[in-house]
């Protein structure tokens, strides 16, 4: 019985997809999983599977057909019904003995027995121009749209940018002649972008000189971190400083905020809070919001505040941002924080959210530890790390008391900023986190 | 007889039966009566396929086709070679080929642009027809000298015209054929044009017949419009070659009435007249002669014979228009034993209307 | 300005050197008192009479050959050979000869012989008179091979060809003999050699083609511009020396390439170019190159040759799969 096979959903919400070519035709048989076709969506080129072994019945659309999910686009069968399918090659020669038609009458030929019209070539039938033809010169070229402008890349890196959702044609090329390289690409994915099966562990055992060992190729998100730390620290002079605050009072706002936030959907952490606190230290000290142009020679001051969070996921680091956080109330941060980290892990993140951040917050307290020197987003200027919460014995006003209390480290860059508006910018933070009051004012 | 006393180089042409229908009865070969009236009986079928050809053409019934009008006799030379000999033709053999034993259908079959055409009966001994001129006779060489070499008793006649003479590689072929001594009969159809060209441009020595010795055979001029002459000059040429004697070569002298295609018009270099000074050496208007002379044709017998040729060439005609098409993997399936993977490729391609573009 | 088709146009330009050049001979089977089986050299036997426009004998490695010698004499012999099917049997005194003799003899002999040769298919002839065997020419070395695409070309180019002052083998798409006109000036006019040209300027894709199927290139050019795509139409003129610049420089600007030619795909000019594009354009390119070509087999007679020229359909379905990838 011959199977329907429906376009399915690769997971990630698709709807829809673009055939990129046909892997067999009508006829083939195909075994289970055997791959039918290649389709391209949102971030990738995707392999389809055949559901079941059989013949190629038929299949829908060729190369640049959308397909909807749900849609029909193959059908599957027996041997059988492949058989009894109605030919549809060039048709087939008429039955040997068809009914004698009435003899077609041959006139005389002219006599004398020579040509009589005008007749050119000794061959065949020569196309005669029409009387009334145009001319066949060019019409004057139709004047040519500007063309985007495009980059220079090999065929491999273009179907790589392709894989990884990547714009080509924005990547700044560092390769020969401008050209956009594979690095260039990778890079621009930003560290950890998703790719296909790039990260199975194969690893070699092996032995070294002091005994066994296993190898496992560099490769993937882990690479592109290998590459991005180093390169941070190789381009910037990373300090870091170190401070807690007392978020007591935020805290108890929150505990009672969680709820109403749940109730919206919103699983609502001291994260947020954190953000909005940044922000409001991000516009009292400019400085650490800006970005080094080396080869211009200037500092970039940004009038905008996308705020990095690093994720920690499967494969290792990713740090969306959450764009124009100055605009976005707490609970709309907490809600895309949510998204976010959901997205980071299911590896559905777009481009986008992993361009453009002049800031990032590391928060490894959840896994433990207190202070640490966490290492700068280049090319952003500072970053703040968050340690584990704790209750911790407090003395003020001549009393000790148990206050949650969160250890801050902000690593900046000194070429941009100095050790007084570091710790101007720690000190504002730690002012609002310890006085939630004072967010609800500056807003 | 024929080749010892008639030597082009001293001026000497065969003829045995003259455009006035009278025969040389000392030069006369064992060709009976009724023999020649049943060829004559064929080459008036010839004519009528021949005629045929061209309506058909002028309806687009038929594509470019070169005519053999005015050449018959010439062209019943192929019925003198036994089964075993390979006719090797040029372009200009329809009729040759026909009496051969290829069916009129398939002939039309290939001028009409139709290859099967030339998938000819089993056991039939011919080349397929050649358009590049003067390329064949070389072909019939080393037929010839495989069959020598193996001992067998055939001959291959090599068929040419005037203009394929001043070709090298027929040259090449005559020379071949003198050095290994091959049982080739040449055979010189001189309708006197290369399409435009007359018979004085193609070479300044006065026959092509004198080239054979050269080559170091001897050769014949004959008068190719006479049936007679036709069947004495290859039937000892044939038996020269089959005695192991060596090739022979023999100009026919002959007109060609007809343009060269169906698509040239000869009155760019000739005008009617030049053609109706020939007309009195029509081979079938002397055969006609010759024959009534004897009591065995009259005007009323002329009627049935066209009319009988006349129904002959109509079947052949319907059947080869109620072929059906050739199917578009002939282009392919013919080029190598196994079709290799990118051929494939190409052919499924062309046969999905070369649209799907592999 | 009158309207020619290409036949009328190639007489003109013979008949303007046949003038101004007194050393000028054309020679050929059935090109004096006929004319030329495709009218060609129509008129110019009774012009110049019959020691300056010859008809030989049937000879076509005779006929180049004895061209070869006449032009190392200091004439200008301009032989036609009457099908390009024919080419073949001149094959050794064309490539081994011909081209060869400027390097043989050190330079002393610049041996200008323009050789005239109706080509390709597409007029339901019999066999070996519709075949495109320019690639056997290009592929040897000192040779210069030409072909018009329309009437206005074909003046000018074989004008070019005639003042050159090499061996030149000129291919007269016969398909297109007949079957457009241009305006054709009266006046002397070259069309340069060594340079192609580019009909139609777009960004989106780039169709490379020449002689007849140049026609084709662009009726889907026109196609393509409905379906809302600017596709650059080059027609490449001279085959060799051949002007990839050209068409580098459109693929640099478009990422994309079709190459439509009637000879067989293996090794048809198409592979050359395509190699060429790989070496100076690789990183450009945002597609395969593709190839709208005849196939790897012998060319079908008239009743199957439709279904081994390639067309403005082909050419299409090329350029959309060319676009989607």
């Amino acid at each position: 019985m011959a199977l329907e096979f429906k376009f399915p959903d690769l997971g990630e919400g698709l709807s829809e997809g673009e055939v990129v070519q046909w892997k067999v035709k009508v006829g083939d048989q195909v075994a289970d999983h055997q791959a039918l076709l290649e389709v391209e969506t949102d971030k990738a080129v995707v392999e389809v599977p055949a559901p079941a072994a059989g013949f190629v019945l038929s299949i829908k659309g060729g190369p640049g057909t959308v397909i909807q999910v749900g849609e029909v686009i193959a059908v599957i069968g027996s041997e059988a019904e492949l058989k009894a399918l109605p030919v549809s090659a060039p048709p087939p020669p008429a039955p040997e003995t068809p009914p004698a038609p009435p003899p077609r009458p041959i006139a005389p030929p002219p006599e004398p027995y020579t040509v009589e019209r005008e007749s050119v070539g000794v061959v065949g039938r020569l196309e005669e121009a029409p009387e009334d033809e145009p001319p066949p010169r060019p019409a004057a070229p139709a004047p040519a749209p500007v063309a985007k402008p495009r980059v220079e890349a090999l065929p491999k890196d273009r179907e790589l940018a392709r894989r990884l959702g990547v714009d080509i044609d924005l990547i700044h090329g560092t390769g020969p002649k401008g050209r956009v390289t594979e690095e260039d690409i990778r890079k621009a994915a930003a560290l950890g972008a998703p790719e296909r099966g790039a990260h199975a562990a194969e690893g070699v055992r092996g032995s070294d000189a002091f005994g066994p060992v296993e190898r496992v190729p560099l490769r993937g998100v882990r690479r592109k971190i290998a590459q991005a730390m180093t390169d941070s620290l190789a381009r910037t002079a990373q300090v870091t400083t170190m401070d807690e605050a007392d978020v007591d009072s935020l805290w108890r706002i929150r505990e009672k905020q969680k709820a109403q936030a749940l109730k919206e959907g919103v699983h609502l952490t001291l994260l947020p809070f954190l953000v909005k606190a940044v922000v409001g230290a991000l516009k009292r000290v400019p400085e650490m919001n800006t970005f080094l142009d080396e080869e211009k020679g200037q500092v970039v001051f940004k009038a905008y505040y996308n705020i990095g969070i690093a994720v920690d996921t499967q494969d290792g680091l990713i740090v969306p941002n959450v764009k124009d956080a100055d605009k976005k109330s707490i609970l709309q941060i907490a809600r895309e924080l949510s998204e976010l980290a959901q997205k980071s892990r299911r590896r559905t993140l777009a481009v986008g959210d992993l361009k453009g951040g002049t800031f990032t917050i590391t928060n490894y307290g959840s896994i433990g530890g207190l202070f640490g020197t966490p290492i700068i987003n280049y090319p952003e200027a500072g970053i703040l790390g968050v340690g584990r919460l704790t209750d911790k014995p407090v003395a003020g006003d001549g009393a000790i008391r148990i206050r949650k209390t969160l250890p801050l480290s902000l690593t900046f860059d000194h070429r941009l900023v100095d050790g007084g508006h570091a710790q101007h910018f720690l000190n504002d933070v730690i002012r609002h986190l310890s006085d939630p009051d004072l967010i609800l004012v500056g807003m | 007889m024929y080749f010892d006393g008639h030597d082009p180089r001293k001026g000497q042409s065969l003829r045995i039966l003259g455009p006035d229908g009278v025969l040389r009865e000392d030069l006369r070969p064992d060709l009976s009566d009724a023999r020649v009236k049943s060829l004559y009986e064929r080459l008036s079928v010839m004519r009528v396929a021949d005629r045929t050809a061209l309506s058909l053409q002028r309806e687009g019934r038929l594509g470019t086709y070169a005519p053999v009008y005015g050449q018959e006799a010439a062209q019943a030379s192929a019925a003198f070679l036994e089964p075993q000999d390979w006719m090797v033709p040029s372009y200009r053999e329809t009729g040759a080929l026909w009496i051969r034993g290829v069916p009129l259908a398939s002939l039309y079959r290939y001028w009409n642009g139709d290859e099967r055409g030339m998938i000819f009966p089993k056991g039939l001994n011919a080349l397929p027809i050649a358009i590049v001129v003067g390329s064949q006779p070389l072909h019939a060489v080393g037929l010839s000298w495989a069959m020598k070499l193996r001992g067998d008793p055939g001959v291959a006649a090599a068929y040419f015209g005037d203009g394929a003479s001043s070709q090298g590689d027929v040259h090449e072929a005559m020379n071949f054929a003198g050095v290994f001594k091959t049982p080739t009969v040449f055979i010189c159809q001189n309708n006197q044009f290369a399409i435009s060209v007359p018979r004085s441009r193609q070479t300044a020595a006065a026959t092509i017949a004198e080239r054979a010795w050269s080559y170091g055979f001897p050769g014949i001029q004959i008068d190719g419009n006479d049936l007679f002459a036709v069947y004495g000059a290859m039937k000892e040429a044939l038996d020269a070659a089959r005695r192991g004697t060596g090739p022979r070569l023999i100009e026919m002298l002959t007109y060609r009435f007809g343009p060269h295609t169906t698509s040239d018009d000869p009155t760019k270099y000739r005008t009617n007249e030049d053609v109706e000074k020939h007309r009195p050496e029509d081979p079938l208007l002397r055969l006609r002669l010759y024959l009534k002379g004897r009591g065995l044709w009259s005007e009323a017998e002329e009627a049935l014979i066209l009319e009988k040729a006349q129904a002959e060439v109509e079947a052949e005609v319907r059947s080869f228009e109620a072929a059906a098409p050739a199917p578009v993997s002939d282009i392919f399936d013919y080029t190598y034993p196994e079709l290799p993977p990118y051929l494939r490729r190409q052919r499924d391609e062309a046969m999905a209307g070369g649209e799907t573009h592999g | 300005m009158a309207k020619v088709n290409m036949v009328t146009a190639l007489n003109m330009a013979l008949d303007l050197e046949m003038g101004k050049n007194g050393k000028m001979l054309i020679l050929g089977e059935d090109v004096g008192r006929e004319g030329g089986v495709f009218r060609v050299t129509d008129g110019l036997q009774a012009k110049y009479g019959e020691h300056r426009v010859m008809d030989t004998p049937l000879a076509e490695s005779g006929i180049v050959g004895a061209a070869l010698g006449l032009a190392a004499g200091g004439m200008l012999p301009v032989p036609e050979i009457q099908f390009e099917g024919f080419i073949h049997v001149a094959m050794d005194q064309i490539c081994n000869q011909l081209g060869r003799y400027r390097t043989r003899s050190r330079g002393r002999f610049d041996l200008g012989v323009v050789i005239r040769v109706p080509w390709g298919g597409g007029i339901h002839a019999p066999e070996h008179h519709s075949d495109s065997p320019e690639t056997v020419l290009v592929h040897t070395p000192g040779l210069t091979v030409v072909t018009p695409s329309d009437p206005y070309e074909a003046k000018g180019l074989l004008l070019s060809s005639l003042r050159l002052g090499r061996p030149v083998v000129f291919c007269e798409p016969k398909r297109i003999y007949r079957a457009m006109k241009s305006e054709v000036p009266e006046e002397d006019y070259t069309v340069p050699i060594g340079k192609a040209r580019v009909l139609r300027e777009g960004k989106d894709l780039t169709v490379v083609a020449w002689g007849a199927m140049v026609r084709e290139a662009v009726a889907a050019a026109d196609e393509l511009q409905a379906r809302g795509h600017a596709a650059e139409v080059i027609d490449l003129r001279t085959l060799s020396p051949m002007d990839s610049e050209t068409v580098v420089e459109s693929v640099r600007k478009t990422g994309r390439l079709v190459i439509a030619h009637e000879a067989p795909r293996t090794l048809g000019l198409g592979a050359e170019i395509a190699a060429r594009v790989a070496e100076e354009a690789l990183t450009c390119l945002l597609a395969p190159i593709e190839r709208v070509t005849g196939w790897d087999t012998v060319m079908p007679l008239a009743l199957l040759e439709e279904h081994y020229l390639p067309d403005r359909k082909r050419i299409l379905a090329a350029a959309a799969k060319t676009l989607a990838a």
